[in-house]
């Protein structure tokens, strides 16, 4: 793939300007990374913007059919300070649309949307005709994979090795043998070089 | 989505082998003929937007819509047929590429 959006695009600076990224999610993404227990970690590491219709598929609709895992969405994204916008889609979101041969969901239109205006980093998802719309854009949309982030919350410390195992292993039935297979591997490596310098 | 959509009427010859399916349906799930033709037809959109997911063609979201049900649904009916949906190897390789030190 050509070169991506530099993720140094928009920084969101707090207090002595430490860097957060700005994240926004899509159900599918939201959904496995709940379900890995992981979403805490990630709420403590990057700044979340959650799309209103993403919020309804994915938490209010959830709970009116009584999914327990749209429950401890809502639990966990109200606990890390997740914020639910909401943002009409743009030029840019809407050529991009245009010009897919997939079809999409109010939820991943609204993510693209706000990850323009936003000038966001990066989308969670893990949907293959999403990512494909985001892989087209011109610079190419980052798209964070929920296996993907698991593995880069235990790189960055966020959470222990043995954690980030335990997370893809709940999310294991979700997700395909092979990125599973990858991310674990993945994860054994950072283990021997931690292993290593000790 | 949760409110009932809306429906209208659409003339359609239905073979005769299928009418004894959905009627021997109807009898043995104690319902009537036209719900278990629909629910037969439910099943086989079901199938077919699975096999769409799989493809790429529609997203997760576009499936819910289509199929009128959540994102966590379509999870559990991709489970449920052994397909697998998602993200592939090269997908997160890419990702773990694009998004490095995002979360450092």
């Amino acid at each position: 793939m050509g070169a991506q959006a530099p993720l140094s695009r928009s920084p969101f600076c707090v207090y002595y300007c430490i860097v957060v990224y700005t994240i926004v999610v899509d159900a599918d993404g939201l959904i496995k990374l709940g379900k890995s227990g992981a979403l805490p970690a990630l709420l403590g590491a990057a700044r979340l913007l959650v799309p209103n219709a993403v919020w309804e598929e994915a938490v209010e609709e959830g709970k009116r059919r009584m999914y327990e895992d749209a429950q401890e969405l809502e639990a966990a994204l109200s606990e890390g300070d997740a914020e639910v916008v909401s943002h009409a889609i743009g030029e840019e979101a809407e050529r991009l649309l245009e010009g897919s041969a997939a079809s999409f969901g109010a939820g991943e239109r609204e993510a693209l949307a706000v990850y323009f205006a936003a000038e966001a980093d990066a989308v969670l998802t893990d949907d293959r005709a999403f990512m494909g719309l985001l892989a087209g854009a011109d610079p190419p949309v980052p798209a964070l994979v929920p296996a993907s982030a698991i593995v880069a919350l235990a790189e960055g410390g966020r959470v222990s090795v043995d954690e980030a195992r335990e997370a893809l292993a709940k999310i294991e039935p979700a997700i395909r043998r092979s990125v599973y297979a990858a991310a674990m591997e993945d994860l054994e490596t950072m283990q021997r070089a931690r292993d290593g310098e000790q | 989505m949760s409110e009932a959509r809306s429906t209208r009427p659409y003339p359609l010859r239905i073979p005769e082998n299928l009418m004894e399916l959905a009627e021997a349906k109807s009898h043995s799930e104690r319902t009537d003929r036209s719900t278990a033709l629909r629910q037969l037809m439910y099943a086989g959109a079901e199938d077919y937007v699975v096999t769409l997911l799989e493809q790429g063609r529609v997203s997760s979201g576009k499936a819910a819509e289509l199929l009128d049900t959540t994102v966590h649904r379509v999870h559990e009916l991709a489970r449920a047929r052994g397909v697998e949906i998602g993200a592939s190897v090269e997908d997160y390789r890419r990702s773990r590429e694009s998004t490095s030190g995002l979360l450092e």
